[in-house]
């Protein structure tokens, strides 16, 4: 349903250019869960903003990126406002900074609601009390006339993922939406993505540094190093045979933390620990 | 080294915090877990003084040089790094005003680079603005710069949240190390207990505002008295 052909994003930098993407194509067919991952730096937040072109004008951003039979990289701003959020929505890296703070958040939710979903004020309200209780936020009914600045960080982050849920859009993409939260919750958010992509056949692409969530909802994993893919393939097979170097690298590291270096701790085979890494280890 | 009396802090009609008392020990690192909305960062931010408490108080060994002596690295890299100065400023700034290094340019310059090379970043990031840099490298940088005032007292909200595990790995071994060679003092605060046991010696939980269980890390860890910490033990995200 989303295809990114040799895409290549560059930046200017000083005299110099970044490629932070660097020829890199992938696709992601209805209803599957793509995960894309690679280290910090590695260009997974700027391939998220070159499908939806919201790169810096001074950049340079070349390929193709077919959604629905179009290029989206040549469709002018006022079509691509019409894809961004109904068609595609995203959930930012930056939570804080992608809330508006002039708007409560009861106002940031309904707004969606009303503008993708037809719903009038008064439905629109309920229904983002009821959002906020989705991504389990306590006194929703209360706390819908907060502001951003006065939610902590992960209930920010839920706001994001509230949002998304709200646009029921026919793509998502999620850019480490969970990375505020502890096990229990993300746990939940999770479940409800994987509820969300079953209910409306949705495509996603799930950007993480996590491999615990890699290999508990993604299908299929795409491995980024320096702005180019390295291994793509089947999640499984990801994780039984990684072929690059660099992937058993990012899967091995898990090791250091899971296993710390107490001899009382070690004694539990360190399993009870990998909360984050989750049983793979 | 810090001793908190009966902190609470209502936000009009919310809780955040709620009457804790706790100690923190010269030279410990000390781990704060809980829910998300639990308080932790309210709690960081009153022992810094950023907040004020609504009654309580925090008591300092040296009150005097506390700005100095106790840094911060937020949970949120984005805004505790001015959008319109370069990274390289931003780490320089606290070596100046401490007059941590002698001003001349040079030296802190080097130092600069001796910051973002701790933090895996290279040397030629000092020029750039914090909107070039990816998530995960402007969390780098926040540490870079805590780092830089040769603090005693080092909060740590989350620091390690937006990174892979192969640089948090490095991180993590980068904050044991300094704080061995240096004899800090951490309140570290995260989510993730793996991380927490990795770091942290003794580990308070809260909840709701409160804290409901304070312990040694293999007290914690091997023996939790309470539900959400068991949880948080057993949770393998299973979907
Ligand atoms: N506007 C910009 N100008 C110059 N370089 C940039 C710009 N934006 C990003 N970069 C660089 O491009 C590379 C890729 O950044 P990107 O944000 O895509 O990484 P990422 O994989 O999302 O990392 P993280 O996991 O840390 O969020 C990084 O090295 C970053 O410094
Ligand atoms: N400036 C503020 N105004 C109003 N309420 C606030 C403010 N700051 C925090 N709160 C509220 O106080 C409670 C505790 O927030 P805090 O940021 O301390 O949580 P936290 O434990 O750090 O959570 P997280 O893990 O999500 O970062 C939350 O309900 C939050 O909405
Ligand atoms: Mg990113
Ligand atoms: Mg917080």
């Amino acid at each position: 349903m989303l295809e990114v052909k040799n895409l290549s994003t560059y930046f200017k930098q000083g005299d110099s250019t970044v490629k932070a993407v660097d020829n890199v194509s992938f696709s992601v067919a209805k209803g599957e869960i793509l995960g894309l991952v690679g280290e910090s730096g590695s260009g997974k937040s700027t391939i998220a903003h070159s499908i939806l072109k919201l790169i810096p004008a001074s950049a340079s951003v070349s390929g193709e990126i077919i959604f629905e039979n179009r290029n989206l990289l040549q469709l002018a701003e006022p079509e691509l406002i019409k894809i961004r959020g109904s068609k595609i929505s995203m959930i930012f890296q930056d939570p804080f900074t992608s809330l508006n703070p002039v708007l409560t958040i009861g106002e940031q939710i309904a707004e969606v609601l009303r503008f993708h979903q037809g719903m009038n004020r008064q439905q629109a309200r309920d229904r983002a009390i009821e959002l906020l209780e989705t991504v389990r936020i306590r006194n929703s009914g209360l706390r819908v006339r907060d502001y951003p600045h006065q939610f902590s960080g992960g209930m920010q982050q839920r706001v994001m993922i509230a949002i998304a849920l709200a646009c029921e859009p026919e793509f998502l993409i999620a850019d480490e939406p969970t990375t505020a939260l502890d096990v229990t919750i993300q746990a939940e958010i999770l479940r409800l993505i994987v509820e969300l992509k079953e209910k409306f056949n949705l495509g996603i692409m799930y950007i993480t540094h996590n491999f615990g969530i890699v290999k508990n909802i993604c299908q299929r994993v795409v491995v980024l190093n320096k702005g180019r893919v390295v291994e793509e393939g089947e999640t499984g097979q990801i994780f039984s045979n990684p072929q690059q170097a660099y992937t058993q690298r990012l899967i091995e590291c898990l090791r250091v933390l899971t296993h710390p270096p107490t001899p009382s701790l070690s004694k539990r085979g360190g399993g009870v620990l990998s909360a984050d890494g989750g049983e793979l280890l | 080294m810090i001793e908190i009396k009966n902190l609470t802090k209502y936000f009009g009609p919310v809780c955040a915090v709620s009457n804790i008392s706790l100690k923190i020990e010269q030279g410990e690192s000390l781990g704060l877990v809980g829910e998300s909305g639990s308080g932790k960062s309210t709690l960081a931010r009153m022992i810094l003084g950023l907040i004020s408490p609504t009654s309580g108080v925090v008591l300092y060994n040296s009150i005097g040089k506390l700005r100095q002596e106790c840094q911060i690295v937020f949970q949120d890299p984005q805004t505790s790094l001015n959008p319109r100065i370069k990274i390289g400023e931003a780490i320089g700034e606290p070596l100046i005003i401490h007059k941590i290094v002698d001003s001349g340019k040079l030296n802190v310059e080097r130092r600069i680079k001796e910051l973002l090379d701790m933090v895996k970043l290279p040397a030629s990031y000092a020029d750039r603005y914090p909107h070039a840099l990816s998530g995960g490298e402007r969390q780098r940088v926040g540490i870079a710069r805590a780092l830089a005032s040769d603090p005693k007292f080092l909060i740590l909200d989350e620091p390690v949240s937006a990174l892979d595990v192969s640089i948090q790995v490095d991180i993590l071994k980068l904050l044991k190390e300094i704080k061995q060679r240096l004899n800090l003092t951490y309140l570290f605060i995260a989510h993730d207990l793996s991380v927490i046991g990795y770091m942290c010696d003794r580990i308070v939980v809260m909840q709701n505002g409160k804290i409901v269980e304070v312990g040694l890390r293999e007290e914690i860890l091997a023996n939790p008295k309470q539900e959400y910490t068991r949880k948080l033990l057993q949770s393998t995200l299973a979907v």
